[in-house]
């Protein structure tokens, strides 16, 4: 039997192992180490600014912060565009809101507690939707999804026994002290944020992340050769569902009280979509980067051109400046630029060559175990 | 039975607009959701036309299908053609057409506010008793022009080279390609004449229903249910999708309630997906992405 | 045992017939060649065999086992590993981490020692490539590539590899360098089928070559008495059995034509 041909001797290194190899001349600790100093300026902001209107415009980029590492999870990753996750942000909000008005819980940080639950609730919803969607080829798949958005919202206008529909839901209203009252919230989304990062973080260096990318690069040859690929886009896609309502949870609470328009929106996907391309798609840092860079201009805009014509275009001018300029997002190019920055400095001294060698191969191989 | 022709008529005109949109996304595989605006300002396009020149609804469609084709080729010269090399085409396109939408419907809204508006003339408000029901004239006539124009695309597809560029292309870009189509001119025309239909499209929906620049995004989730209902590519599907679609959210309304029967129209869309994923006709996808 | 066997195979595409009663058997621990003129079914038989297309009739043995519904990942699974004319892989992975996408396709008891990482290294160094080994997939060069693309396979320990014109489009060096690695590879016992048009490689590395023309298979055996067969040159349409030039065969299997020597550009 020709088994054996090419088997080597072998050792207790597991496959996993494999994956933690890094790109050349990345230096691992320069991320954590930004990554350990924005969690630091994160944690102090609202303690040194006090104006309620700032903390606010935070907790919301917080959140999308959340919204968009989890939007990329499974589009960035897999390169299947899904525009419904306002979907899940919707599911998240109303399952908190109804959760919290069947409990009675009372108005203070224990409807917290409810936010993981909102998660789990909008996953729940990613099963069915992602099945559906995920039988079509990725043309169809973009369209169904921007179709479930339309259909959830329907639903919760129509479904007023559950979501009393257009009236909207109120939840509990905590009697906090009026000065620190965005600080509860601010830290509930600062845990989402910094819990969706860490599973995109986590996702990016298993197995799991590499077989996404796989699907994104050959879904059909990566199939052919054994990868899942249907489970691996499934449970992509519900993870991203459970951290988009883990969104919703702390956004309907903050917000007190919530009407359909209000949280299946339609240029939710689009904004998601557009930090994550902004700050990078597939990387761990852009969609970070993007909310942090759009969400506060959004919010700027909202508030400065109220009058809705202008805020509008002001919007889709950025929306088309940014998809021209960069289309591959910040982090790509300036990780480009860095890396070819230091290759120039160590050619020196290293042989490290660039890919752009011809097509010779070293002659056979001399190292042979 | 009132509302299954309600739903015929009303259908012809929405499947023309979502033969436009596939016929897009057959050539060129992107999505133009800034169809759903285009129609809104063809709508208001007519209104100018009518209110201020007192240009009757119809003739104008002398105006603004040219217009229409015009805005539609601008869009695609200045918008999409950046495209081309992008390796997520559709998505990008979404995003894209998205931006372009949101800016009409800004410019729109400054330019006539929020306020609502409706297309007047003699036949919109007048019916015509015809086998037993009363039939709104402007219905019919809406009817006659989507058959019309789409009679005018079938001819264009079948009948003349670039029809048959546009054919070559839907079936494989790439081969047309190596067989001497111009692609680019063949997709700026392709774009052109998807954004065209829209003016009949416009003055149909402005004439049946109030519009403001919100309207939108209703407009364009009911032609993104059909296209994909259709399956995307397929015009004749669309076509098809398009009156069965309108007919059954027509009698849902009649037979249950009004309120249901927007979401009829997405579960539809829902089922038929689960049994066939690629909508009824759907262009055969490429095995390789 | 009948190792792979393929028994009047029909396919056809709406009006073309790519393969029209061929039949090919692989005898275990060979080097099989499979020719034939642009349009005869090479490629088809290999999509049908690993699944990639249905046949419309004919009967796949591997290993004396039937195979009725033939798909990509089972075959892989199976021991079958292919490579693909238009080479297929992993841009945006490293050259390590496509070595290991395969890895979920071999039982799981062999997969720590066919994934360790000193197994990775022996591959990475068996296709010259190792010093490469963190760069982006999307990187390598056209031949490059068709050295990855071999190795992952490799590195699933298949028992039967198919190559799709591993010569094409590559420069005569690199040719000879990947017939050493087929030979040093069976040499081990690896079984091999070849599709080629390069006939200079085809008859310096196979032991048994069938030759197809039209969907059927109309000649099988060794490399000389195939060489001077009066069919095969009819076969080729009178012409000496030199090199054919890259076309766009009719089964519509190959991508567009390259421009100038691939091996040049990228």
């Amino acid at each position: 039997m020709t088994e054996g041909v090419l088997s080597e001797a072998g050792s207790s290194v597991t496959p996993d192992s494999v994956q933690r190899h890094r790109l050349p001349h990345r230096r691992p600790g320069a991320g954590f180490g930004v990554a350990a100093v924005g969690l630091a300026i994160a944690v102090a902001f609202p303690f040194v600014i006090s104006n309620p209107a700032i903390t606010s415009i935070g907790i919301f980029t917080l959140l999308f912060v959340c919204a968009a590492s989890a939007w990329n999870m499974f589009s960035g990753l897999s390169g299947y565009i899904a525009l419904g996750n306002t979907v899940f942000f919707g599911v998240g909000a109303y399952a908190i809101a109804i959760g919290a008005e069947h409990i009675h819980l009372r108005a203070d940080d224990s409807v917290f507690l409810l936010v993981p639950v909102a998660g789990l609730v909008a996953g729940a919803f990613a099963l069915p939707f992602g099945w559906l969607a995920l039988r079509t080829r990725r043309h169809t798949f973009v369209v169904i999804t921007i179709a479930f958005f339309f259909i959830f919202q329907l639903l919760a206008y129509n479904l007023g026994g559950l979501t009393k529909g257009a009236a909207g839901m109120t939840l509990p209203v905590p009697q906090w002290d009026p000065v620190t009252y965005n600080i509860h919230f601010y830290f509930a989304a600062l845990i989402v944020a910094v819990a969706t990062v860490l599973g995109a973080w986590l996702i990016h260096i298993s197995r799991f992340g590499l077989e996404l990318r796989t699907i994104k690069d050959d879904e059909d040859r990566a199939r052919g050769l054994g990868v899942l690929t249907e489970r691996v886009k499934m449970q992509a896609f519900v993870i991203s569902g459970i951290f988009t309502g883990l969104a919703g949870g702390v956004y309907a609470y903050f917000v007190g009280s919530i009407y359909p328009p209000d949280v299946f929106v339609a240029n939710f996907d689009v904004t998601i979509a557009i930090m994550t391309f902004l700050g990078g798609l597939g990387t761990i840092s852009g969609p970070v980067l993007g909310a942090l860079l759009l969400e506060p201009l959004q919010q700027y805009f909202t508030l400065r051109f109220s009058a809705n014509g202008v805020y509008l275009i002001a919007y889709g001018v950025l929306f088309l400046v940014i998809i021209r300029f960069l289309p591959a997002g910040i982090v790509p190019t300036v990780t480009k630029g860095i890396r070819a920055y230091l290759r120039g400095r160590t050619e020196r001294g290293m042989t490290v060559l660039p890919a752009a060698a011809p097509d010779q191969p070293d002659p056979l191989p001399t190292s042979r175990p | 039975m009132r509302a299954v022709i309600d739903g015929v008529l009303t259908g012809a005109v929405y499947a023309l607009m979502g033969a436009g949109l596939t016929l897009v996304f057959g050539v060129m595989n992107i999505i133009n959701i800034a169809q759903g605006i285009l129609v809104v300002l063809a709508a208001y396009m007519t209104y100018v036309l009518n209110r201020y020149l007192h240009i009757d609804l119809f003739v104008g469609l002398v105006f603004t299908i040219p217009m229409m084709f015009l805005v539609g080729v601008a869009i695609e010269r200045l918008f999409i053609r950046r495209l081309q090399s992008q390796g997520n085409r559709t998505g990008l396109s979404i995003l894209v057409t998205y931006a372009v939408a949101i800016i009409l419907e800004g410019l729109l809204t400054i330019v006539f506010s929020a306020d609502y508006l409706h297309l007047h003339a003699w036949y919109v408000d007048r019916s015509i008793p015809i086998l037993g029901f009363y039939l709104p004239y402007i219905y019919l006539m809406g009817f006659g022009l989507a058959v019309a124009m789409l009679a005018v695309l079938y001819v264009i597809l079948y009948r003349t080279r670039l029809g048959m560029g546009i054919r070559a292309s839907v079936q494989s870009r790439l081969g047309a390609e190596l067989v001497g189509i111009d692609i680019n001119r063949t997709s700026t025309l392709a774009f052109g004449i998807g954004t065209a239909v829209t003016a009949a499209g416009g003055m149909i929906f402005g004439a049946t229903s109030v519009f403001n620049p919100n309207s939108g995004y209703d407009l364009i989730s009911i032609l993104l249910v059909i296209i994909v209902l259709g399956g995307l590519g397929s015009i004749g599907g669309a076509l098809i999708a398009g009156v069965v679609m309108l007919v059954i959210e027509d009698v849902t309304a009649v037979l249950w309630s009004p309120i249901w029967s927007s979401t009829m129209f997405f579960a539809v869309l829902v089922v038929v997906l689960i049994a066939h994923p690629t909508g009824l006709f759907g262009k055969p996808e490429a095995r390789a992405q | 045992m009948s190792f792979l066997e393929v028994r009047e195979a029909r396919k056809r595409f709406g009006g073309l017939t790519a393969l029209d009663g061929a039949s090919l058997s692989v005898r275990e621990g060979s080097i099989t060649g499979l020719i034939g003129p642009n349009g005869s079914g090479k490629t088809t038989m290999l999509n049908v065999i690993t699944g990639y297309e249905k046949m419309d009739a004919g009967q796949l043995e591997f290993c004396d086992r039937r195979l009725a519904k033939p798909r990509p990942d089972r075959i892989c699974m199976l021991g079958i590993g292919r490579t693909f004319q238009l080479t297929r892989i992993f841009g945006s992975l490293t050259l390590r981490q496509n070595l290991v996408v395969g890895s979920r396709a071999v039982p799981h008891a062999r997969r720590r020692e066919l994934y360790s990482p000193e197994r990775l290294n022996w591959l990475l160094d068996f296709i010259g490539l190792r010093r490469l080994e963190d760069e982006r997939g999307s990187s390598l060069s056209y031949g490059q590539r068709k050295l990855l693309e071999l190795a992952i396979i490799l590195a699933q320990d298949p028992k039967l590899v198919l190559l799709d014109e591993p010569a094409g489009g590559i420069n005569p060096t690199l040719i000879g360098h990947i017939a050493e690695h087929i030979r040093e590879l069976n040499r081990k016992g690896m079984t091999f089928l070849v599709v080629e048009h390069n006939m200079e490689f085809v008859m310096g590395i196979c032991h048994e070559i069938t030759v197809m023309q039209q969907g059927r298979d109309i000649l099988t055996g060794a490399p000389e008495v195939v060489r001077n067969d009066p069919r095969v040159l009819d076969a080729y349409l009178g012409g000496a059995l030199e090199d054919e030039p890259e076309e766009e065969s009719a089964s519509g299997s190959r991508g567009p034509a390259p421009a100038a020597d691939p091996g040049e550009s990228r």
